[in-house]
């Protein structure tokens, strides 16, 4: 089995892409230093406004219906899909 | 079949056909240069073998054309398209290796392409729901055949013989008569020309000429690059001139950007712009959920800008949204009647006249993904058309979605599949790549974005939590009369669609209304609630928590009564029979006909034995260690597991030895079986002890690693021993392998843990419940 190919190439004979890895590839040397960057653990600067909602409860739900047409259809037919395969 | 027809006008392309994604365009191209041969559009086919499946009702179906999943190129190489994500299971050698095996090709001299996204092209390409093999089994040996059969015709041609006396056999095409022979790569020309035969005339191999098949002896063809780091994932997409983006989004599922102030994170060395990313209100599908962004010249620098970002939330309705006090809901909602989804008799009546009432609670957590590799796109959105490169289960989903997104045709979109370093069901919902292509839109240059550890934990679909209560009433005997199954969670159609507070019913038929049990008196409900954050697929899905309760109340009735807990799983999966389902109003079978996969007890009942034969049931152990038993039938298949755990005087569990054997109907590869259930062990045993996500005022309180544990190698169990079931027959429908194995792990150690101590758990996870 060959296995052993270069896996960023996308497109088969796709020249295009092929010199773009090239050229993506000189841009790794200027990357900085693999240390690690760690995300905080806690963001000290983000913070949230006083929110009065109330208790989350099993039978109260909180979500609301789109009213983007296009997030709405894309609602619609999702739980279409999964009502006819389960996904 | 897409073959390669004159060389010479080939020649400088060679180097780059060895490669790993392949694109419509660059099919397009390839046909170009080789002249003399067009790709007709796919052929819509109707699999016909000796049962059905539910692939037809898939979106966009099956595809079986040997052009568009083969080729051989003139030096005799096949190359094989692999459609679906390789995400650990091993797909992307199983599916071409059926392919070969038909075709009668050398795996040495087959080459695997990875396919973009194009549903329209080669069928669903979902890879989730443990269904590639159980789908794609006989279309892929109709391909393979097919390919087989238009070769041999070529040579028939050729030499002037009847088609019949003509044979591929391993890369080459044989008249024996005349002791004749062409190889595959001489012949691909003219076999191009022959028309594809139709499905109905097809002669596939008899089983027992197999060569790869059933055999596990090949490798996976990603082995060598994952064991040495060679393997591109998504991580390692680069274009020229992409920028890094890490986003900083609403720490409450609903919450919204109020204000930020990036002036902080544009001091960091190497951040150029700081900016808000468009989110939609939940639900919204799969859509972003916005924030802010910091875009880099590297990862390291985004992350940075983004822990130096000032940033004021809406928190919205949820933020009050506390897992401890939702347990208590949900506690309580099980206690009270709710939607009836299964009945059988009347539970309730023999309930009230049983001579004993057997009650047990179970409470699971919310589990994030957190597969190794957290989520992460790069997009590039010249103009009205986009490419992404991403690791993503749904490539023909993700296509649909950018598209839609971003209001351009599906057909100028390009999702080119890298490997995952993990889904778990994580990967099928393509988040990720929207923002990427939302901010390369805006940029005008190619945009990655990367989710840290910390973004994949608090921004998870997760899996969703629940209550499960079982009452059991027993006659005076001991038998089980009633069984009422409340089961409380979450449903993942919160996730598209505002006010669901009831299960899907694919939920339902997780473990719920397809109990198998020979019980007279069963009713399954389903208590309302409402979702609080984003709930998703997760490996196994709902048949975690159920598998826990049923299996764990099943050892609670065997303690009870004084019985052998596998004598007592057996006696309640009762006599060997086909399950009827008619008091099911929605009898979801994992989309698969009845008739084909029905609950088969005699399947169910073989694996218990099977397990408790060959894992040595019953067998005395040391002081401090227990065995515990569980069955489930999940994705169609059938698996039992026993475990033996020794928990020490100060509560400390380990786990020495897990016993599967799984009855997975007709299979290609034994060794990825091995691996997925041994993979499974090393999830079930992580979810078991440490799973937990918690919310207090909405917010994920986990992060990493360090708050969200998975084993080590030294918590894994020692020895994972798998048992195969032969298939009956080589008609035999295959059935789920990749997520079968989780289920029945957590109640078979929790039943080891209550032999061992005399402690009952019915909370996961584990955590500090052992320590004394």
């Amino acid at each position: 089995m060959k296995h052993n190919f270069p896996a960023l190439a996308v497109s088969l004979l796709a020249g295009a892409f092929l010199l773009s890895v090239q050229a993506a590839n000189a841009q790794t040397n200027t990357s900085p230093p693999a240390t690690a960057t760690r995300p905080a653990k806690t963001p000290a600067e983000q913070n949230s406004l006083p929110n009065n909602a109330p208790p989350a409860t099993t039978n109260q739900t909180t979500g609301e219906a789109s009213r983007d047409p296009t997030i709405k259809k894309m609602n619609e037919d999702e739980k279409a899909k999964v009502d006819n395969k389960g996904k | 079949m897409n073959i390669l027809t004159n060389p010479k006008k080939l020649r400088g392309f060679e180097k780059h056909i060895k490669i790993e994604n392949v694109s419509r365009r660059s099919i397009l191209k390839t046909l170009g240069l080789a002249g003399g041969f067009v790709l007709a559009a796919p052929v819509m086919m109707r699999p016909s073998f000796a049962y059905e499946t539910g692939a037809g009702k898939m979106p966009h179906g099956v595809v079986v054309d040997p052009r568009v999943f083969v080729s051989i190129a003139p030096d005799g190489m096949v190359t094989i398209i692999a459609h679906r994500s390789e995400m650990g299971t091993g797909v992307r050698t199983s599916l071409p290796l059926i392919v070969a095996e038909e075709l009668e090709a050398d795996w040495s001299r087959v080459h695997v392409q990875q396919a973009h996204g194009d549903e329209a092209k080669f069928g669903n390409q979902d890879t989730d729901g443990s269904r590639s093999t159980r789908h794609y089994l006989i279309p892929m040996r109709q391909i393979g055949a097919s390919a087989r059969t238009m070769l041999e015709q070529a040579a028939a041609k050729r030499w002037g013989v009847p088609a019949g006396e003509v044979k591929a056999a391993n890369h080459e095409v044989v008249h024996s008569a005349s002791g004749r022979k062409l190889g595959f790569g001489e012949l691909a020309a003219d076999a191009a020309k022959e028309s594809v035969p139709s499905i109905e005339g097809l002669k596939l191999k008899n089983p027992k000429d197999f060569r790869y098949l059933g055999k596990g002896e090949i490798s996976i063809v990603d082995l060598h690059d994952i064991t040495t780091g060679a393997a591109h994932y998504g991580g390692d997409a680069r274009l020229p001139g992409m920028k890094y983006a890490v986003i900083a989004r609403p720490p409450v599922t609903g919450g919204k950007l109020v204000s930020f102030d990036g002036a902080e994170a544009m001091k960091v060395s190497g951040v150029e712009k700081v900016m808000e990313v468009k989110g939609w209100p939940w639900p919204s599908k799969f859509q972003p959920l916005g924030g802010v962004a910091v875009i880099a010249r590297n990862t390291g620098a985004a992350i940075k800008g983004c822990n130096a970002l000032k940033v004021t939330w809406d928190d919205g309705a949820n933020a009050k949204y506390d897992s401890v006090a939702y347990r208590t809901e949900l506690e309580e909602a099980a206690r009270k009647p709710g939607l009836v989804v299964r009945k059988d008799g009347d539970a309730e009546a023999a309930l009230k006249s049983a001579d004993k009432v057997i009650i047990g609670e179970y409470y699971l957590p919310h589990f994030a993904h957190a597969s190794m590799e957290p989520p992460v796109a790069v997009a590039n959105v010249k103009g009205d058309k986009a490419e992404v490169w991403a690791p993503v289960q749904s490539p023909g989903g993700t296509r649909e979605d950018v598209a839609k997104t971003l209001g351009i045709p599906e057909e100028n979109v390009t999702v080119n599949v890298t490997l995952l370093g993990g889904g778990f069901g994580r990967k099928s919902k393509c988040d990720f790549a929207l923002e990427a292509v939302l901010l390369s839109k805006e940029l005008g240059v190619p945009v990655k974005v990367q989710w840290t550890r910390e973004d994949d934990v608090r921004h998870d679909f997760l899996h969703t939590v629940s209550v499960e209560r079982i009452e059991a009433g027993l006659d005076k005997n001991g038998k089980v009369i009633a069984w009422r199954h409340r089961s409380v969670a979450p449903s993942i159609a919160s996730t598209f669609a505002a006010g669901t507070v009831h299960q899907a019913p694919f939920e339902l038929g997780m473990g719920l209304i397809d109990n198998p049990f020979e019980i007279a008196n069963l009713q399954c409900e389903n208590p309302e609630a409402a979702a609080h954050t984003r709930i998703g697929w997760f490996r196994s899905v709902s048949n975690i928590p159920r598998a826990f309760a049923v299996q764990s109340m099943v050892a609670e009735i065997a303690h009870a009564t004084n019985r052998d807990p596998k004598d007592m799983l057996l006696e309640l999966i009762g006599s060997p029979r086909i399950v009827n389902l008619s008091s099911v109003k929605d009898p979801w079978n994992y989309g698969e006909p009845y008739d084909s996969y029905p609950i088969d007890t005699a399947r169910l009942r073989k694996v218990v034995e099977l397990v408790a034969d060959k894992g040595g049931w019953g067998r005395s152990v040391p002081k401090g260690h227990g065995l515990g038993i569980a069955v489930h039938r999940s994705f169609v298949s059938y698996i039992a597991t026993i475990i033996e755990v020794a928990v020490d005087d100060k509560g400390k569990l380990t786990v020495p030895r897990v016993d599967t054997a799984i009855d997975c109907g007709t299979y290609v590869n034994p060794e990825r079986i091995q691996s997925q259930i041994e993979g499974a062990a090393i999830m079930g045993l992580s979810l078991a002890k440490y799973g937990e996500v918690t919310f207090k005022d909405g917010k994920v309180q986990q992060g990493n690693f360090d708050d969200y544990q998975v084993i080590r190698i030294d918590e894994s169990p020692a020895v994972t021993n798998v048992y195969i079931v032969p298939p009956a027959s080589p008609d035999t429908p295959p059935s789920g392998v990749g997520e079968p194995g989780v289920p029945p792990f957590a109640p078979a150690l929790i039943n080891a843990i209550f032999a061992a101590t005399g402690k009952r758990l019915r909370a996961m996870p584990i955590g500090k419940q052992l320590e004394a």
